[in-house]
């Protein structure tokens, strides 16, 4: 059997980790010199107000076209610094940081005269206090969990195991949100509830592989082997499952992308993101990872 | 066929059956979440000011006005609860302008005695001039309703003339539930200086006559005055259940010192906005199980035909239990039962691989089956457990929308245990004398 050597060429692969990385957070960097939020945060965050409308118009214009008319009807009540989205069903998502909550009525109010129809889809208010109380939680939340699976991989497993997953978890976390800076994703609660899936999901792959290691482990016919090379045939053959038991679950997600609404789609590009991410770590970062702290522990 | 496997086919049978009805049963319909089926939902925090701390009564108070205030609104089913310590959550379905719904939410309590007249049994059959007579200038027909305090049915209702307000809240100094000489609930109110005097007043005018108390207009209760009471502290007793007087006393209270509650967030969704969100949800929910059923087949020929037919079974089943226990069905909801789908096969697709393994390795197929489940069942458990972790913490800390998202996810994770292991493997029991996993060599 050919055996692939992913383990011994661990170097490569967190470099690529590293570099995706530090490319979101670089990017970040760049908005906070433009004196830009470093990340897009949603209002459930920061606080502020949102509202999502569908215009009606004698006839239909182009996205850019869309997003100057609205600008110049906002600018008519003095709002100059608002984010305006145009969704692939050209609906309009209006957001602002500083409003209080009749300013969304002054909004609205404006739009009608401005605009032939105008449909109000949503209408979202967040105070400021209860923006950052949100964003604790959910910071408490992301820690709480981690440690749960922490716990729960050592008494599965053995205790570098665990701190081998929880680190290719934390990685996931940290390719989902460089992905998040990149593509400009919004960081809300939606965010945080899909972050929590990819580490629920994504240490699946790397607990079917680690299972397999064990397996391995205990196999008369391999005792001669050095663990890496042990590793490197349980990546092997965990292949075809780890990538067909994601593909499934990415084919459902992409569906939703393709077809489910503007609502719900940057929720499942997070998705998507994190569980790509997760089947790369379990095997390029879980894996060699585990090979490295036994290696030392042994030195 | 073996007796167990009977017996498992008579319960798979049973369990798919009973999905089957529960779907498509039109009178158990899904409950929808605010965001399928539009409205608002505010959430409010008491607020403490230098005369009122925002303590457990004062929250309680203010959850007895704002409930007031929705019933006289009259939105079907809203949802007033209470979240954390000093915050409230208020779902108010389907309402079309919220913007009006906030103000009178929003308003301080408005506490008041009136004085007040029993309007006769027949009010409503007797001619306009009567009433008007009745109510003179001033007087304002309404009724005082007994509700049953834990369904909320109306038990009984009893038209009253409102006349004069002469009191208000800030006459109101306390008010204590407490027990009179005959061990019946009472509530103990006790007025402020100014109050006293004026209460004295009253209660001489009105001997026989009942005082109503009102909160934001509406009655709330209307105790008969027995005699003049001076000194400023009295007795409201009638039959009251316990749980009655408490309502009454947080209400008193909420009205004497009312906490100023500011509105934190406020969310209202458009009523086409859900619509067209629950259909293209279906669609893109039928397209994925479409595009799981086409790749499992595609890589595992019958088991994956197999497979995907334990994944229908899986579908109707998730939304069944979702019916049977009440749930609410959110977008997030809908999203984590799409990917769900996608998820449930993962167990099929490790157990089969194993089986494809142990045949390679020369085992009988119906060996290899075996051995194939008991060896993938640890694997799939701890990847199961650990994404169940994920979604209870998620459920008892995420916030409105997501809670929805971990519900589905939870039971997804649940029931495709029973569907990608027990169904798959006695679907597969059924059929072991067929080749089913052909190996390449």
């Amino acid at each position: 059997m050919k055996v692939l050597k992913i383990v011994e060429k661990y170097k490569i692969w967190l470099l690529l980790s590293l570099s995706i990385i530090l490319l979101g957070f670089s990017v970040a960097v760049v908005r906070v010199f433009n004196s830009e939020s470093p990340l897009n945060y949603g209002i459930d965050f920061v606080g502020g107000s949102s509202i999502m409308v569908k215009l009606y118009q004698d006839r239909p214009l182009t996205t850019i076209d869309l997003i100057q008319n609205v600008r110049t009807s906002l600018s008519k009540i003095g709002l100059n610094k608002v984010s305006v989205q145009v969704t692939q069903d050209k609906e309009i998502i209006i957001k602002t940081t500083h409003l209080e909550n009749n300013g969304i009525t002054l909004i609205q109010d404006q739009l009608k005269q401005d605009f032939k129809k105008v449909e109000v889809l949503e209408v979202d208010y967040i105070g400021p206090s209860f923006g950052s109380e949100l964003r604790a939680k959910s910071f408490m939340i992301i820690i709480i969990v981690s440690a749960c699976m922490l716990v729960y991989i050592t008494w599965r497993f053995q205790f570098s195991f665990g701190v081998a997953a929880l680190i290719a978890l934390v990685h996931d976390g940290l390719i989902t949100l460089a992905g998040a800076s990149l593509l400009n994703i919004e960081i809300d609660t939606a965010f945080v509830a899909a972050i929590l899936t990819i580490l629920g999901y994504s240490i699946n792959d790397t607990i079917i592989i680690f299972d397999r290691i064990r397996e391995n482990l205990k196999n008369e016919s391999l005792k001669e082997k050095s663990l890496a090379t042990i590793v490197n045939i349980s990546i092997k053959q965990s292949l075809t499952r780890t990538f067909n038991t994601s593909l499934t679950s990415l084919l459902a997600l992409i569906s939703i992308i393709l077809f489910g609404g503007s609502t719900i789609r940057e929720f499942c590009i997070t998705l998507l993101i994190g569980i790509s991410s997760g089947i790369y770590s379990t095997m390029f970062i879980a894996s060699p990872l585990f090979v490295a702290i036994e290696s030392r522990k042994k030195n | 066929m073996k007796m167990q496997t009977k017996v498992k086919s008579l319960i798979s049978i049973l369990i798919v059956g009973a999905a089957l009805v529960i779907t498509f049963l039109p009178s158990l319909p899904m409950n929808l979440g605010l965001d399928l089926q539009g409205g608002s939902q505010i959430i409010l925090e008491a607020k403490s000011t230098g005369s009122a701390k925002a303590d457990n009564d004062a929250v309680m108070g203010v959850l007895e006005v704002i409930r007031n205030r929705i019933d006289s609104l009259g939105v079907s089913e809203p949802l007033i609860q209470r979240k954390g310590s000093q915050q409230i959550i208020v779902q108010l379905p389907g309402v079309k302008n919220p913007e009006q719904a906030i103000k009178v939410i929003g308003d301080t309590a408005l506490l008041e005695f009136v004085e007040a007249e029993w309007a006769p049994e027949n009010m409503e059959s007797l001619t306009e001039d009567k009433v008007k007579l009745l109510l003179g200038d001033t007087g304002e027909l309404q009724s005082l309703i007994n509700k049953d305090p834990i369904s909320g049915k109306i038990l009984s209702e009893r038209p009253i003339i409102l006349k004069k307000v002469v009191l208000s809240g800030s006459d109101l100094k306390a008010a204590s539930p407490g027990t009179n000489q005959y061990g019946e609930p009472v509530v103990n109110i006790k007025f402020s200086k100014e109050g006293a005097e004026k209460f004295y007043e009253v209660t001489k005018r009105n001997i026989g006559k009942p005082l109503a108390i009102t909160l934001d207009k509406r009655v709330i209760s209307a105790p008969n005055i027995n005699e003049a009471i001076a000194g400023g502290e009295a007795q409201i007793s009638g039959h009251f259940s316990i749980e009655e007087m408490k309502t009454l006393t947080i209400q008193l209270k909420a009205g004497s010192l009312p906490t100023p509650v500011e509105m934190v967030s406020n969310k209202i969704i458009g009523p086409t906005l859900g619509k067209d969100s629950i259909s293209k949800s279906k669609i893109a929910g039928i397209i994925g199980l479409g595009l799981v059923i086409i790749f499992m087949t595609a890589v595992y020929k019958i088991p994956g035909i197999i497979a995907s037919g334990a994944l229908i079974a899986y579908t109707f089943i998730c939304f069944a239990s979702l019916k049977l226990f009440g749930a609410t069905l959110t977008l997030p909801g809908i999203a984590g039962f799409i990917l769900t789908i996608g998820m449930a096969v993962d167990a099929n697709v490790i157990i089969f691989e194993r089986i494809k393994e142990e045949v390679a390795r020369g085992d009988s197929e119906k060996k290899a089956i075996q051995n194939g489940f008991s060896r993938a069942f640890t694997a799939i458990l701890d990847s199961n457990v650990t994404t169940l972790i994920s979604s209870v913490v998620l459920f008892l800390l995420g916030s409105g929308t997501i809670k929805g998202f971990a519900v589905t996810l939870s039971l997804g994770v649940i029931v495709s245990m029973f569907s990608a292991i027990f169904l798959t493997r006695l679907l597969l029991d059924l059929l072991s004398s067929k080749q089913l996993f052909k190996v390449k060599k």
